[in-house]
């Protein structure tokens, strides 16, 4: 008898204090609300960038393909589209191509196609970047590249 | 299970659900301001669409607030103030079509995070510069100062819940159950003052955000405020169940038998000849049965009748209540007798738990409820910490009332107790304290420069005065009484000292929680840019002895108020003139034409005007053109422009190139970025926008990179857009600087920043 009401007395406290615990975990979850911490002036503050669904494929020139000293690019472009605006305003979605080739910005693009400029003979990079409205990079990075040759 | 038993099981899960609905949605510190669009003091070429606010919380909207008001007073502001979608730190509110002049904005922002106020004002020009005063950068705002009643009723609720977590800690670690004589009243004031701190903060905090009872429910503010308010009433609920408890028998609580048997076993023995109250053993059970006056168990849970005479009559005991005699109905063996005035361990647990979770639910209105990553840790963390304090603190108040009982040896034993339980909540007070510190003081500058940095340097001397004390208890006081050598009226009075300077701990800690964080304040220190100084030139023509004493305010490209002293060089007089303007020539510059500036005489006798023909920086030549009843004089003049301070947001994302966002004197920002920011071919990239966020068509650009240390050297730019820009650089492992400048007719904008190559 003695046993039983000490196992109730502190069943009922472990469950009072139980629920406690429950309420607190409750309490302090799902409350973070996203990112908001205030943006830091002249310190360095996460920001986070925006994500895209966009899948970004250099069709041609292709990895080892030989091709003429002005190649041309072609690019295909799922899950986004090219937009004309500059704009802070960034959507997934929407944005802009950089063209690099041989490790230099060339030129940013408002198309899937462009005739790249001329190279000389031998192995050439190109790597192309779907970015963001603004110019800057979406998180994770939409980029792609491709290693051909210009023939002598 | 009994139908008594089921109510009150029912009854802790009734509270528990209470709380459960009050608690279960999110509430944060002070919004300031971070950043404006327009800038503060801005001049812009074309009227904005719109005014949006940056701050450091997120703005309760319908309690927040902006307005724009033109140089009569008249609003211009389009609709009511919103968060900007997507960006909940951001408020924002549409403008009409305006004409050039002279702007106002006026903003008065309710966090939704704590409720807080803050409010401030700022202007900006159309066509036109912005009033000289207007400093530079956005002003932060200001908190209104902590009111007295608001103060007043933070402090009762920190008192009352501290009393009653104190009350059940202390109730079940120190006191083994049995209230310490004058437990009820102190239990009923410890209710009524958290129930009416509850409600004195309800109160004020309305009239502080001064909104409608209806509009401040529809808030998350309000409705913050609102649970709390439950769980205040839960609160006072709990405790009057333990109130009434105090005085009954014990076995009146526990109808469903005879009080159990002691289990601890025999006491084990004495070596040292101290009291038995001080001999290791075993923590006292809640099935303890040794009957003494003061009800406590002796640390084995021993019979103590050898030490302390088992006089249940004795007035002086912790029983007075009449209806804590003996019961009746209890068995007559001795060994199962109930112990006098002992509490069921659940009144203690609910109070326990009611005044928790009511401080979590204060917590959850507090700074720790700020915007953060670690918001559900900071969150934690602070309520551990005040947890810890009201147990400490609270616990000081029983521990003086246990200290009444006249039994030396129960005293003893009581106090020993409590300051081995005081050590261990101490450690918790220290590292939740110094936790929560380092996070909201903003490191030493913020210890020193701010409010709350001052009130916390204070709060932290009181704690250490109050260790210094405990540690005299636990190391002097309570051996030199353990061995009969000391009277317990020096444990009561330092006790007593304790309590005081905790009450102070409390009241400073009232203060504290209504002013801003001291590391707001010192990002806000870091954010604004020092105060532009004035330039000051003179020039004279001594032919004529005309003087001119120039003030350029603030002396940097831009808007600039220009005030002329023309005064005769001998004589120190005004200079009777009845024309005087100023033509600007910059150095080296034949690209950029001179331009004129007429001012107009003001009543101190000065000539003043105001004008953007400083576009530049860098040397200028100023001639002072002065027309009288003579011939015309001209007074040559040389000024040094320098480049005004620029608000940089860095923002750094892992696997990202870091950007670098510039605020623009001119209105709207540059966006620069280094890709990837490492050593090797790189690209940098600049771009324009305009306030509204749209790419910024400028003219013709001029970039430079820097190797530090070393000479800017020209970058070939490749435009990409109308405010587009990139560069290809090679980077070596250092410090590098890039400025871009740009010139669009008169407007010149342009920015910099700097990166560490690694």
């Amino acid at each position: 008898m003695t046993q039983r009401l000490r196992r109730t007395r502190r069943a009922r406290a472990a469950a009072v204090l139980a629920a406690a615990l429950a309420l607190t975990v409750a309490a302090c979850s799902g409350e973070d609300g996203g990112s908001e911490a205030p943006a830091a002036t002249t310190a360095p503050a996460a920001a986070a960038r925006p994500s895209s669904p966009a899948k970004l494929t250099i069709m041609s020139p292709r990895n080892g393909q030989t091709v003429g000293e002005r190649p041309e690019l072609r690019l295909d472009l799922d899950g986004g589209k090219i937009v004309n605006q500059t704009t802070t305003r960034v959507q997934g979605d929407e944005g802009h191509i950089h063209l690099h080739v041989d490790g230099k910005l060339i030129d940013m693009n408002y198309g899937l196609r462009q005739r790249l400029p001329q190279l000389p003979p031998g192995q050439h990079v190109v790597v192309v970047e779907f970015v963001a409205a603004d110019h800057a990079p979406f998180d994770p990075r939409i980029l792609t590249q491709a290693a051909f040759q210009v023939a002598e | 299970m009994t139908g008594r038993r089921l109510g009150r099981v029912g009854l802790v899960v009734g509270l528990v659900g209470v709380w459960a609905v009050a608690v279960g949605a999110p509430a944060g510190a002070h919004a300031l301001l971070s950043e404006s669009d327009p800038a503060a003091g801005a001049s812009l070429e074309q009227a904005p669409r719109r005014v949006v606010l940056t701050f450091t919380e997120r703005p309760e909207p319908g309690l927040s607030s902006i307005q724009v008001l033109d140089t009569g007073g008249g609003q211009v502001q389009r609709g009511q103030a919103a968060p900007v979608e997507g960006a909940p730190l951001q408020f924002a509110v549409g403008l009409g079509d305006l004409a050039d002049g002279t702007y106002t904005v006026s903003w008065r922002v309710v966090s939704k995070d704590d409720g807080h106020v803050t409010a401030g004002t700022f202007a900006f020009g159309i066509g036109v510069p912005a009033p000289a005063a207007t400093p530079q950068a956005a002003p932060q705002g200001e908190t209104p100062s902590p009111s007295a009643s608001a103060t007043v009723a933070r402090l009762a609720l920190y008192a009352g819940l501290a009393l009653l977590v104190g009350a059940a800690v202390t109730g079940l670690a120190v006191f083994a159950r049995v209230p310490p004589p004058g437990a009820r009243p102190v239990l009923l004031a410890a209710a009524a003052l958290t129930v009416l701190g509850g409600a004195a903060r309800f109160l004020a905090e309305r009239a502080r955000i001064d909104a409608p009872l209806g509009t401040l429910l529809a808030s998350s503010t309000g409705q913050g405020l609102l649970r709390l308010s439950i769980g205040v009433a839960a609160t006072a609920v709990a405790t009057w169940f333990l109130a009434t408890a105090v005085g009954r028998p014990a076995a009146q609580s526990h109808p469903a038998g005879p009080a159990p048997a002691n289990p601890a076993g025999p006491a084990p023995a004495n070596p040292a000849g101290m009291d038995p109250a001080l001999v290791p053993g075993p923590a006292p059970t809640a099935e303890s049965t040794t009957l003494t006056v003061g009800g406590h168990p002796d640390r084995e849970g021993s019979h103590r009748a050898d030490r302390v005479a088992p006089d249940i009559h004795n007035p002086s005991g912790p029983s007075p209540d009449p209806a804590a005699s003996p019961d009746p109905t209890a068995s007559p063996d001795p060994a199962a007798a109930p112990r006098v005035g002992a509490v069921d361990t659940w009144r203690w647990v609910l109070v326990g738990v009611a005044a928790g979770v009511t401080m979590l639910l204060h917590v959850m209105a507090g700074h720790a409820a700020g915007p953060s990553p670690l918001r559900s840790v900071n969150l934690f963390v602070q309520w551990l910490h005040v947890l810890a304090v009201g147990a400490w603190i609270g616990g000081l108040v029983w521990l003086l009332a246990g200290l009444r009982v006249r039994e030396r040896p129960e005293q003893v034993a009581s106090a020993v107790r409590f300051s081995k339980l005081a050590a261990a909540v101490l450690g918790l007070v220290a590292v939740t304290g110094v936790s929560r510190a380092l996070h909201l003081a903003g490191g030493w500058q913020g210890l020193l420069d701010s409010s709350y940095g001052r009130f916390l340097d204070v709060k932290v001397a009181l704690f250490l005065v109050l260790v210094t004390l405990g540690a005299l208890n636990r190391f002097r006081i309570l051996p030199a009484l353990a061995s009969g050598a000391r009277r317990l009226a020096g444990l009561r009075r330092n006790v007593r000292g304790e309590v005081v300077l905790a009450a102070c701990i409390l009241a400073v800690t009232a203060v504290l929680s209504q002013l801003p964080p001291g590391k707001f304040v010192v990002q806000q220190a870091a954010a604004r840019p020092p105060a532009p100084p004035s330039v000051q030139v003179e020039g004279s023509d001594f032919a004529t002895s005309v003087r001119i004493a120039l003030t350029v305010s603030p002396g940097t490209p831009g808007p600039n108020s220009f005030t002329a002293k023309v005064t005769d060089y001998d004589s120190g007089q005004d200079w009777p003139a009845s024309r005087v303007a100023l033509r600007f020539t910059p150095r080296g510059r034949p690209e950029i034409g001179a331009s004129s500036l007429d001012l107009t005489r003001a009543g101190d006798g000065s000539w003043r005007g105001q004008g953007s023909q400083l576009s530049i920086a860098g040397s200028w030549a100023v001639v002072g053109l002065v027309e009288g009843s003579g011939p015309a004089v001209t007074v040559p003049m040389e000024l040094e422009v320098r480049a005004a301070p620029q608000p940089v947001k860095v923002s750094e994302v892992p696997g990202q190139p870091t950007l670098y966002t510039i605020t623009l004197a001119a209105g709207g920002t540059l966006q620069g970025y280094l890709d990837p920011g490492q050593g090797g071919p790189n690209t940098v990239h600049f771009t324009f926008f305009n306030p509204s966020g749209d790419e910024q068509p400028t003219g013709r650009a001029r970039a430079t990179m820097t190797r530090q240390p070393g000479a800017p050297e020209a970058l070939t730019l490749i435009r990409l857009g109308p405010g587009h820009f990139a560069a290809n650089v090679d980077l070596e492992p250092g410090r590098v600087a890039f400025a871009i400048e740009t010139t669009t007719g008169q407007t010149q904008r342009g920015g910099r920043f700097e990166q560490l190559i690694e």
